[in-house]
């Protein structure tokens, strides 16, 4: 087998990435163990301080809403553990490669594995947080309905937006390092301009403001769901079209650069 | 068969954080190092490798000497792979393996048995492989029980064994070898002699950047002297170091 410049072409690149899936799934599942080394409750600290912050939230925002604690709670604990999957996979999607620096340089690795290894890590981390939802579900009975199995694809979708933004940010940031600052100031601002712990209703007339913005949508195909509801046709739509944008887009700005991502480094 | 080609190879890129300001001549080149150059942007770049070109076919074993910053390591890195050229191509035939930092990808929190399955894997190694090589491992490092706990409760001397046995644990084709390192004790500096020996023998290409003549004189039959990127010699281990020799270090 001779292999020309050692890496033939963009698709075999991304093939090998994947098929090398013992490696990712193993230093995925290696940084979520290592970030909680030697501590008694290991990544259920994950789970805990997401319960923390949600029981906490939920007390006083269902307050001043003036929202029954048994609609707000599974409410805020659904959109919020989806939100911060999301948050996560774009800031950190800004490191995916910076902070394999010296992976990169000594393992001659497909690159898209460093987007992998990094996407099964923050699937992890929201499997921990569902954990929150699923308890607070129980107690405030939220139904099942044939629709709460629609937070499948609903995961499938942002697991696939994981991988094309975690790429893309990925090699932008390594040559304009101040993007991870950047978004996340922006991440910080959008927490509450998304309908995370408001609902839409609330804004009554405006409500078109909540579906320009793209997270409204990333959220509700999971919280939809979980709540025993549907999701909007718009939400699918507005996501399914943004994750074959990105898909794309992430695809041909990594064609152009992989060559330069080990120098970038 | 093994098969190693860079035509015309040129690896450049970009400084990206240089204050391109403070670097006053459009060409640069200092006692160390890749050459300097700087673009109408005030980019400034490192050709770390200029214009090489090499056929490396079986039974070769190939030394690289250069002062520091003449590319040795980079050129190693190309020839694994982890580089791609900016100009020029380079073909490739045979399983490669690199010796460059064997330190790199232990996670000192991970068992030995966890780190030997993290680094394998890193390694392209598939995971049968990986595991039929775990009792060789026990047995050339002699660590034990201690294969069970967390690296960090090695010693240096441990470590190192660990390292060395999981870098050695394949059997390449191709070799490419950065320095050589040597600590531990006496009676595993001989066991790691003899491991290096095997895989030398066993690999078709041998390519190994090194500054001690002694080294290369018992492990090369060829060698390529660097200078600032640039290929100034290809040929037997004696002549090339006596020119090495009469140049002088920089």
């Amino acid at each position: 087998m001779t292999e020309s410049n050692f890496k033939t072409s963009v698709p075999s690149d991304v093939a090998a990435a994947f098929y090398a899936w013992p490696l990712w799934g193993r230093l995925g599942w290696e940084d979520t163990k290592l970030r909680y080394r030697r501590s008694i409750l290991g990544p259920l600290w994950l789970t805990i301080g997401t319960a923390i912050m949600v029981v906490g939230m939920g007390m006083i925002w269902s307050i001043l809403w003036g929202m029954n604690v048994a609609e707000y709670f599974p409410y805020l604990a659904a959109g919020f553990i989806t939100w911060q999957w999301i948050s996560a996979g774009i800031i950190e999607g800004t490191r995916t490669f910076s902070d394999q620096a010296r992976l990169i340089q000594s393992f001659p690795l497909p690159l898209p594995v460093h987007s992998f290894r990094l996407c099964v890590k923050l699937f992890i981390g929201f499997a921990h947080n569902l954990l929150v939802f699923i308890g607070i579900a129980i107690i405030f009975s939220v139904p099942v309905t044939a629709w709460t199995w629609a937070f499948v694809p609903g995961m499938v979708i942002i697991y696939l937006n994981c991988l094309w933004v975690s790429l893309l940010l990925g090699i932008i940031a390594l040559r304009y390092r101040d993007l991870t600052n950047i978004l996340e100031v922006i991440m910080g601002l959008m927490v509450f301009l998304t309908p995370i712990m408001w609902k839409v209703e609330m804004l009554g007339s405006k409500q078109f403001v909540a579906d320009l913005n793209p997270f409204t949508h990333y959220i509700a195909i999971i919280r939809s769901p979980l709540l025993g509801e549907a999701p909007t046709m718009l939400s699918y739509g507005v996501t399914l079209s943004l994750t074959a944008g990105g898909c794309v887009l992430a695809y041909q700005v990594f064609k152009r650069q992989r060559a330069h991502i080990a120098f970038w480094i | 068969m093994a098969h190693l080609e860079c035509k015309n190879v040129t690896i450049r890129y970009p400084v990206l954080d240089a204050r391109s300001a403070s670097i006053r001549n459009k060409l640069i080149s200092i006692g160390t190092g890749g050459i300097l150059e700087k673009n109408s942007k005030n980019l400034v770049y490192i050709t770390a490798l200029k214009d090489i070109s090499l056929s490396l076919k079986d039974g070769m074993s190939v030394g690289i000497v250069g002062h520091n910053g003449a590319g040795k390591t980079t050129l190693l890195k190309a020839l694994a792979g982890i580089y791609e050229p900016s100009l020029g191509s380079l073909q490739r035939e045979g399983r490669v393996a690199t010796l460059l930092d064997i330190h790199l990808g232990i996670e000192e929190d991970l068992t030995g048995y966890e780190n030997i399955r993290r680094i394998g894997l890193l390694r392209g190694i598939p995971r049968a492989k990986i595991k039929d090589a775990i009792p060789d491992i026990e047995e050339f490092t002699e660590l034990g029980d201690y294969l069970s706990l967390p690296t960090r409760t090695y010693s240096l001397g441990m470590r190192t064994r660990l390292a060395f046995a999981i870098a050695t644990m394949t059997r390449p084709d191709i070799l490419l070898i950065d320095e050589v390192f040597t600590t531990g004790d006496s009676h595993f500096q001989k066991k790691a002699e003899a491991r290096m020996k095997a895989q030398l023998s066993l690999a078709q290409i041998v390519v190994f950047a090194s500054h001690s003549e002694r080294q290369l004189r018992m492990l090369c039959n060829k060698c390529i002297l660097l200078d600032h990127g640039s290929l100034v010699a290809f040929g037997d281990t004696e002549d090339v170091l006596k020119l090495y020799e009469n140049k002088g270090p920089v």
